[in-house]
């Protein structure tokens, strides 16, 4: 179990809700209780170039992006590795998207599990890819508690085992050759020197989403079927707080009776939110639901993301 | 010349990529739709449109095929393919999805022409980008031989892909769609890529008088979309809240 008393935020939501705008407004007000580090796992790093408009004064925390090729360093000064290592770990790192996701997520459980800050907050990459994120989770979880690593940790002692482990990686030489799997298995013989921190960064991964101190925030706008809340909601099962957020409502703002075509689409619009509310509530009794207005956001300014944090 | 047999479909998460999958499907029946998540068939219902023929592929059936072919023996592959051990290792070996479901629909594209309700920037350019980690990683073996196969079909034969990008008239999407653009065309430069503007906003002729923001949203905000959009060039541009 982690120990760390650090609360940690998730944000998850589809591509162009207002995702990285939320994490900023909520890191932003929870800097206003201690120190907050936001971490993006968004391979896009969109928050990094909209950190450049947040005014100097709302600077209040820090950004940082989550990089593999830190991991590499940080491990290969506890246990050096040999230099042809170093290149094919960076080759995977640079062209295999999943790999980096698997080593961000343990880079995120070490950092959690150390930091004395009062809150992380986590920014996901769009849902449909962190259906993915969610997937890497368990299946990093079980690679490094029930087989290879396992098997070879097995194996340094027992030769049945030893035989079986250097058949199968003959095996992976029929799929991508011989020096290839020679570095896939001096690279996985590698990563069993540092099996003990991977281990504990996997055990933390589902304490990570349900803790007491995980909260969830799942960004939807009027538009957002319920279909894909009901999906998030089985991804988070077991998880103790969690919030819908519903951006650019427009509840709020009563819009005149009008036969023209723009009046048509947005009472259908104020519609498609009361219908989402009305489910939501109903399929999902214990989830809070509350709503940021809707503003029309133009221009990336400074001034534009000033009036947004204050709103 | 090859008339074009494999359409990609990507862009930002959100943009309307499944909804102009379809649109490019209706445009030209003769293809079929190939997608990665189940999400072609519930746009058509919600368009009340009829579902045309749509092919997925699971990692498991990709890598059964693919086990069956490099080692020949059918109830051994099917073994290890459900081999719990095997399916960690598939996961951990990520490429291997990729170059697979691209071996998948070119194959699949030269006999029945596929249009593919593709994924957004970062699993899309790291499909094309796969091809070239394996022919850096991968001296021999089956999975070098299917990456240098689809490395032909993409330099030698451009003309039989296309590529649809489509963008919403926001900052974000429009960046990352140069991005997808800039880094395809630096893998396979002579692949034709089309942008889609989708969503964009027009200013409404016959309004109510208005109130904020919603005086903003009929006519700030089209101005707006037109600045953002200004020196793009896009091949269609479709309107907010129509089905075509």
């Amino acid at each position: 179990m982690m120990t760390s008393k650090t609360q940690r935020h998730f944000v998850w939501g589809r591509g162009g809700v207002g995702k990285s705008h939320v994490v900023l407004k909520l890191a932003q007000r929870q800097a206003q209780q201690g120190n907050v580090s936001v971490l993006t796992l968004d391979p896009s790093l969109r928050l990094l170039d909209l950190m450049k408009v947040v005014p100097t004064d709302f600077r209040t925390f820090e950004v940082l992006p989550l990089k593999p090729e830190a991991l590499f360093e940080e491990f290969d000064r506890l246990a050096p590795a040999q230099p042809h290592l170093k290149t094919f770990y960076l080759q995977m790192v640079k062209s295999l998207q999943q790999f980096r996701e698997y080593l961000q997520l343990i880079q995120l459980c070490r950092f959690i599990s150390s930091s004395s800050a009062f809150s992380v907050i986590v920014d996901t990459p769009p849902f449909q890819e962190s259906g993915g994120l969610m997937k890497s989770m368990e299946s990093l979880h079980s690679f490094f508690h029930q087989t290879i690593v396992q098997w070879a940790l097995k194996t340094s002692s027992n030769p049945l085992l030893q035989f079986g482990m250097k058949k199968m990686f003959e095996l992976t030489r029929l799929f991508v050759g011989k020096r290839a799997s020679q570095s896939v298995f001096d690279l996985l013989t590698w990563l069993t020197h540092h099996s003990e921190s991977f281990r504990q960064a996997t055990d933390h991964l589902k304490d990570l989403l349900t803790s007491d101190l995980s909260y969830h925030h799942l960004i939807v706008t009027p538009e957002t079927p319920l279909d894909f809340v009901s999906k998030a909601m089985t991804y988070l099962d077991g998880a103790k707080h969690v919030e819908v957020i519903i951006n650019r409502s427009c509840l709020e703002y009563p819009f005149p009776d009008h036969q023209d075509s723009f009046s048509h689409e947005m009472h259908l619009q104020i519609e498609l939110e009361r219908k989402l509310r009305e489910s939501i509530s109903k399929a999902f009794p214990q989830v809070k639901v509350s709503s940021l207005s809707l503003q029309l956001m133009g221009d990336d300014s400074v001034e534009e993301m000033r009036q947004f944090l204050q709103s | 010349m090859n008339r074009p047999q494999l359409k990609f479909v990507s862009g930002k998460g959100g943009v309307g990529k499944t909804f102009f999958s379809l649109h490019l499907q209706r445009q030209d029946p003769r293809f079929c739709l190939a997608e990665l998540t189940s999400s072609l068939k519930s746009e058509c219902e919600k368009w009340n449109q009829p579902t045309p023929p749509i092919y997925r592929f699971s990692q498991k059936d990709l890598a059964e095929a693919f086990l069956r072919r490099t080692l020949k023996v059918g109830l051994i592959s099917h073994w290890i393919a459900e081999n719990k051990l095997f399916q960690n290792l598939l996961d951990l070996a990520p490429n291997l999805t990729e170059l697979l479901l691209l071996e998948q629909w070119t194959q699949l594209s030269e006999e029945t022409p596929f249009v593919v309700d593709a994924p957004s920037t970062g699993h899309f350019i790291a499909l094309f980008e796969a091809i070239h980690g394996a022919r850096e990683l991968f001296e021999s073996g089956s999975l070098r031989s299917i990456a240098d196969e689809l490395h032909h079909f993409f330099s030698a034969t451009p003309e039989k892909t296309e590529i649809h990008i489509v963008s919403l008239p926001e900052q974000s999407s429009l960046i990352e769609s140069q991005e997808i653009e800039d880094r395809i065309k630096a893998l396979y430069p002579k692949i034709k890529i089309y942008h889609v503007l989708n969503k964009r906003h027009f200013a409404p002729e016959n309004p109510p008088p208005l109130k904020e923001p919603w005086h903003s949203l009929a006519f700030k905000r089209p101005l707006l979309e037109e600045k953002r959009i200004a020196g793009r060039t896009f091949e269609t541009i479709l309107p907010d809240g129509v089905p075509s």
